[in-house]
């Protein structure tokens, strides 16, 4: 439930309109698309720019005519600015979101808790970012609507979809009738109300949790800083909770817990949300003039389908998992479901894979929502306690921790942090990783390092299969220069870096040059070490000094979906 | 349980809880307690020493 806000009434943001095209379809001309994407959110069109990034077309069919309404999924976390950097869109996003390092949570109006995550001069992105999402998903579909290999179709609604072993038909209609549409691979990315879920028969099975929060966005002009502010049993809302974000044009997020028998419908009358966000803004001291931009009504889910690929199916998103926002992890999941589904998707499709690969999708996805899952409900429970005692635990802990360091630590939001995919079939090699002291471990995502304002080790990454070399003398032998000629697929290079500490050899532009060797350090690197990176930038397998046979072996491995053959 | 209260200490023990209870006052009670079975239990160290107390306080809750 929310306030459909009149898009046109926005106080800040100029919702686009997406016009209606007769589909090819409609004309009478059927072909089978290698991909249809059911979903033009953000995680439908990422998806879309990723296999676009690899040169496989695909249609999106959505049946809106404009981006998302209301803030929504504010909190970006770095690994999803990496993502957005890998297809082209991070300076564009980082121009317009405001980044943040800290937050502070408060009992009853005492500060009790300052979360600081990690950011050092290395860090090319900052742990986190606040930026509505509507900006999100229009710079999404600019991007999309200006690359060939994406048929975006607005006003398309999928009504029903069938699949058999040959691939996936689906029926929509429009504002100038119905057509179906056959395609091979189908990347459903529709959102909770999935109706490519509901088509199969398939259900989100977990928990809902009983507390219930009211979101709010009012524009105010204040000086506060960009950071995340708790407040649990605050003066303004006693007994309940209250998270206050800031986002760009001045635009304030205040989420505020609501009692469990209060009536929705007078909950979120507009008189009473004014009343409730005055006394919230007069507790923190903001004393000038507001306007009320958007709200809805937020309940926490932890829901998933028990496997993420039926058939020729994937699921990506919320289509596939419902978290809690709490540790703000729902957007961020989908973007990271996107990426690892689009690249598998498309390298089975240009025959560069076996179609086995598509099989490692479900166990790392969903493996990547169970944990998200174990940290969200931890959050979800500090945030909502659902019984009396935890209630009065978490209260304990809240009271301690204003003159007690120890439990401080269990105040911790517990923010999104990328998964390493420890036990997918396309890891390998795991005991090499015992041979490391530090640096990201088989199945993990690449830790990129900042060299200049505008260069870090992603910019050296490839749109396929990479390798980081660490040598002390920055000379790759034949025997490794081989390897990469035998590891290009199709027309994808095989993208060697070589990382050295000695001083460049002249010509090499796949060289970087590591003169303190804080690069060497990070990755635990020694003279002769590998890392092999996946498309989608997560670590295959690594090894303190190069075993040429075994990357091969890997790499083939991994192309076959973790098998042998 | 590799320490324990002598007798004596345990009689001290039980009257510094009563006047904390009663210092708090009832409706504080619940509060206070928990706050002292979370710092006990940090200072306890002990996982299962915790999970050992918490039976032995379940049981013959008459």
């Amino acid at each position: 439930m929310n306030r459909p806000i009149s898009q046109s009434k926005s106080l800040y943001f100029d919702y686009p309109k997406y016009g209606f095209k007769r589909a090819p379809e409609q004309e009478g001309l059927t072909s089978v698309h290698p991909v249809v994407i059911v979903g033009g959110g953000p995680v439908g069109v990422t998806a879309a720019l990723e296999l676009a990034r690899h040169g496989v077309r695909s249609v999106v069919l959505d049946d809106k005519d404009t981006v998302n309404e209301g803030s929504r999924a504010i909190c970006i976390a770095r690994h999803s600015v990496e993502c957005l950097q890998q297809l082209g869109l991070a300076d564009r996003f980082e121009e317009k979101a405001l980044a943040w390092t800290s937050g502070t949570s408060y009992y009853r109006g005492k500060p009790v808790y300052r979360l600081q995550m990690p950011h050092s001069d290395t860090d090319r992105y900052y742990p986190m970012y606040n930026l509505q999402q509507q900006y999100i998903e229009k710079f999404l579909i600019d991007e999309a609507h200006g690359n060939k290999l994406i048929d975006l179709r607005w006003q398309s609604r999928v009504t029903d979809v069938e699949q058999d072993y040959t691939g996936v038909r689906l029926h929509v209609e429009t504002p100038e009738g119905k057509y179906t549409i056959d395609s091979n691979y189908l990347l459903a990315a529709d959102g909770a109300h999935s109706v490519v879920r509901r088509s199969l028969g398939l259900a989100l099975n977990g928990e809902a949790y009983e507390g219930r929060y009211v979101i709010v966005d009012i524009q105010m002009a204040s000086d506060y800083p960009t950071e995340r502010r708790a407040f649990f049993d605050p003066p303004s809302n006693p007994g309940l909770t209250i998270l206050i974000h800031r986002q760009p044009d001045n635009i304030w997020r205040i989420d505020y817990q609501v009692g469990e028998d209060v009536d929705e419908e007078k909950e979120l009358s507009e008189d009473n949300i004014r009343r409730r966000i005055s006394a919230v803004l007069e507790m923190i001291g903001e004393t000038g003039k507001w306007q009320l931009e958007w709200w809805s009504l937020y309940k926490a889910y932890s829901l998933a389908l028990d496997d993420y690929r039926h058939g020729n199916i994937l699921f990506i998103g919320d289509a596939a998992h419902l978290v809690p926002i709490f540790g703000v992890r729902g957007l961020n999941s989908g973007f990271a479901d996107a990426m690892n589904a689009a690249w598998k998707l498309a390298w089975v499709i240009k025959g560069w894979a076996d179609e086995k690969l598509l099989n490692s999708y479900s166990p790392e996805r969903r493996g990547a929502t169970l944990e998200v899952f174990e940290n969200a409900i931890k959050s979800t429970k500090f945030m909502t306690p659902p019984t009396r005692g935890h209630h009065l635990m978490r209260d304990a802990t809240l009271s301690l921790a204003v003159s007690n360091a120890f439990a401080r630590p269990l105040i911790n939001p517990r923010q999104s942090q990328p998964y390493t995919y420890m036990d997918s079939p396309l890891t390998a090699l795991r005991k090499r990783d015992a041979e490391f002291e530090c640096g990201p471990g088989a199945g993990a995502a690449l830790l990129d390092f900042r060299f200049s304002v505008t260069e870090s080790l992603l910019d050296h990454v490839g749109p396929g299969f990479s390798g980081l070399y660490f040598s002390d003398s920055g000379v790759v032998d034949a025997q490794l220069s081989g390897l990469c000629g035998e590891l290009r697929v199709g027309n994808v290079q095989f993208a060697l870096t070589v990382i050295t500490r000695a001083s460049p050899v002249p010509g090499s532009s796949s060289l970087l040059l590591d003169v303190d060797g804080a690069l060497f350090s990070a990755y635990g690197a020694g003279n002769g070490t590998f890392y092999l990176v996946r498309p989608d930038r997560h670590i295959s397998a690594r090894w303190k000094e190069i075993k040429i046979d075994e990357v091969r072996q890997v790499f083939a491995r991994t192309l076959h979906g973790g098998t042998n053959e | 349980m590799s320490k324990q209260l002598s007798e004596e200490q345990l009689e001290t023990a039980l009257e510094m809880l009563a006047v904390g209870i009663n210092g708090v006052g009832r409706e504080k009670e619940s509060l206070f307690l928990a706050k002292l079975c979370l710092v006990l239990a940090n200072q306890l160290g002990d996982i299962d020493l915790l999970e050992w107390a918490i039976d032995q306080a379940t049981v013959d809750l008459m």
